[in-house]
């Protein structure tokens, strides 16, 4: 799968671009605030229908314009491949070959990309959000079913919370509950044994990936801490028994609070160096290194899912590796990954930059670099 | 839209309220009454109006009805003993064109939404239990749509229902509305190995 092209309208601080793309290095260089990550996030949105930047679409609109179009042109299995979005603070439309899309999950799957850049020592720093989306953003472009899991649940547990407030102020009967916890149960099921899977392999692909970024054997272990049983099992018949028990033993505490108190929304990761838990003892420099494996392994997993690479976003980090690490990057390249990434300065990029298509970004415009 | 105001624009903001009409759609509708005959518009006015004073929902089924009963509750041939919830009238209509089922109907007029602060209350339920502890029916189909509201509502008219003895049954209803295939086989062959539920 490739991008060919990108077309923006009114997107960030873009008025009206073209670009024609490489099939593999993509290289903007541009000094800050110019429009790089803009770039990325046009890609981001496409692939996923949500920028990694958490931002409101509207917030993405160049100022005082109120629609903005992105659209691309892809190659996959040898078919070519419109994919647009056009936005104007009222709806939200997205096309393939200009026809219409109705569904989210239509969308994902289609582009698959990963992201890598400077905001992902969240995954390690951040609160449990930012760890739950990093799995969910991968499997949800990797397996249709965990998309609509994931859409279901939330639904579910937005009318949950719902029956729960009506129930304290007496306007709807206790009886009112037992369909939506039902509905959790079921879906749990998916999600749960769907996360369990994803971290058995992306903990096999960390191996090797940590193992290439620091040289060295450190035992890192990304744990599957589930809100239900804490991890304790990796059985799904224990987890759904232990998440009935808890149903009915919490629901007085959750009509009080007027919210639900467990379950897969508030699913936990644990990354541990060595056995302990690293966002306690890794260093800065560490915790940067275990966010690219993290995200290199989430890579190879969707390789090994899907049968391609996603596309790799590549904002400012590239610049924080040492030679040997570049090298890695090279490495996947050589199968064939196309790469997009972002840097200030042309020696960022030794050795790769006059293979790549580069371009130069300067206040919402884009030329060729030269060379 | 500013172009056209008097009595022109307002035609076409009251053909714009219907569903699925845009504002371009709307002024060509309104061209089009231009253009006919003055009978033939209040032919469509009649019509308009004729079935809103006469048709309301059958008493006993809530389906359309041009009198106290739909057609399909009056006629003797339908067996009584099989009853189909839907969550709509519309729902009957797509029922009926399969030209399959031969029972009776219950319309629930929504299903439960308390995000929309729509219960149980605020549906024909209580009416439904009527009916069915009048005692014909053998069978409740229920046949709400696949999305978690109907499955909701499926699973609260299971626990009401099954206590009076009736077999209920869950009509898996194949392809959700406007899926493409590739997609429903996924979810459907998932369901299934995964144990979703059946109303037992
Ligand atoms: N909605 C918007 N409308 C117009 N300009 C915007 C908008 N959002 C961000 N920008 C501009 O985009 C620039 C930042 O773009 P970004 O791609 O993040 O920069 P960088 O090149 O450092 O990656 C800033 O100059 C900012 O003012
Ligand atoms: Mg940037
Ligand atoms: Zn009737």
């Amino acid at each position: 799968m490739k991008i060919l092209n990108l077309h923006l309208n009114n997107f960030r601080n873009y008025r009206e671009t073209s670009i024609s793309f490489s099939k593999s290095i993509n290289i903007f260089i541009g000094d800050n605030a110019q429009g790089k990550t803009n770039i990325l996030e046009a890609i981001h949105i496409l692939a996923t229908t949500k920028s990694f930047r958490s931002v409101k679409y509207e917030n993405m609109l160049k100022h005082d314009e109120n629609s903005f179009r992105i659209e691309c042109e892809i190659l996959k299995n040898d078919v070519f491949k419109k994919v647009k979005i056009n936005y104007d603070l009222k709806n939200k439309l997205f096309f393939i070959n200009d026809k219409k899309i109705n569904k989210i999950s239509d969308i994902l799957g289609i582009i698959n990309v990963s992201i890598l850049c400077p905001e992902d020592i969240q995954i390690i720093k951040g609160d449990s959000h930012y760890r739950r989306r990093f799995i969910d953003i991968a499997l949800c472009q990797l397996d249709k079913v965990y998309l609509i899991n994931l859409i279901e649940y939330q639904k579910v547990l937005r009318n949950k919370n719902a029956v729960l407030k009506y129930i304290r102020i007496g306007r709807a009967k206790e009886r009112e509950l037992e369909p939506w916890n039902t509905q959790i149960i079921d879906i749990s099921r998916e999600i749960y044994s769907r996360r369990r899977d994803f971290l058995i392999d992306l903990n096999e692909k960390n191996k090797k990936t940590s193992f290439f970024l620091s040289g060295e054997t450190e035992n890192i272990e990304i744990k599957y801490i589930d809100d239900v049983l804490k991890g304790q099992t990796s059985d799904v018949e224990e987890y759904i028994k232990e998440l009935k028990i808890k149903q009915k033993r919490v629901w007085g505490e959750e009509i009080k609070r007027g919210i639900s108190l467990f379950g897969p929304h508030r699913d936990e990761l644990k990354i541990e160096i060595n056995g302990k838990n690293i966002k306690h003892i890794g260093s800065q420099g560490q915790q940067r290194t275990v966010a690219i494996s993290l995200r290199l392994a989430e890579v190879e997993c969707m390789y090994a899912r899907s049968g391609e690479y996603p596309i790799l976003l590549i904002d400012d980090i590239f610049s924080e590796l040492d030679n040997k690490r570049k090298a890695y990057f090279m490495e996947l390249l050589n199968r064939n990954t196309q790469m997009f990434l972002t840097g200030t300065r042309v020696d960022e990029f030794p050795t790769i930059f006059n293979q790549a298509a580069t371009f130069k970004i300067n206040q919402g415009s884009i030329d060729d670099y030269g060379k | 839209m500013d172009y056209f105001s008097g009595i022109l624009g307002r035609l076409i903001d009251e053909l714009g309220r219907m569903p699925g009409i845009g504002p371009k759609a709307a002024q060509r509708l309104a061209f089009f009454l231009l253009r006919q005959d003055a009978a033939v518009v209040q032919q469509l006015a009649n019509a308009m109006l004729e079935a809103k004073a006469k048709i309301r929902p059958c008493a006993d089924c809530f389906f359309l009805a041009e009198g106290e009963r739909c057609h399909i509750c009056s006629d003797p041939r339908r067996d009584a003993r099989l009853l189909c919830v839907v969550e709509d009238p519309k729902d009957v209509f797509s029922m009926e064109r399969t030209r399959e089922y031969r029972g009776l109907y219950h319309v629930l007029m929504g299903t439960l939404s308390p995000l929309d602060g729509i219960g149980p209350d605020d549906l024909k339920i209580a009416e439904l239990l009527k009916r069915l502890q009048a005692g014909h029916v053998q069978e409740v189909i229920v046949a709400t749509n696949q999305d978690v509201e109907g499955e909701a509502t499926a699973l609260y008219l299971n626990k009401l229902i099954k206590p009076l003895g009736i077999r209920v049954t869950r009509l898996a209803s194949g392809l959700p509305a406007g899926g493409d295939l590739e997609y429903a086989d996924d979810i459907t062959i998932s369901r299934a190995l995964g144990g979703r539920r059946e109303l037992e």
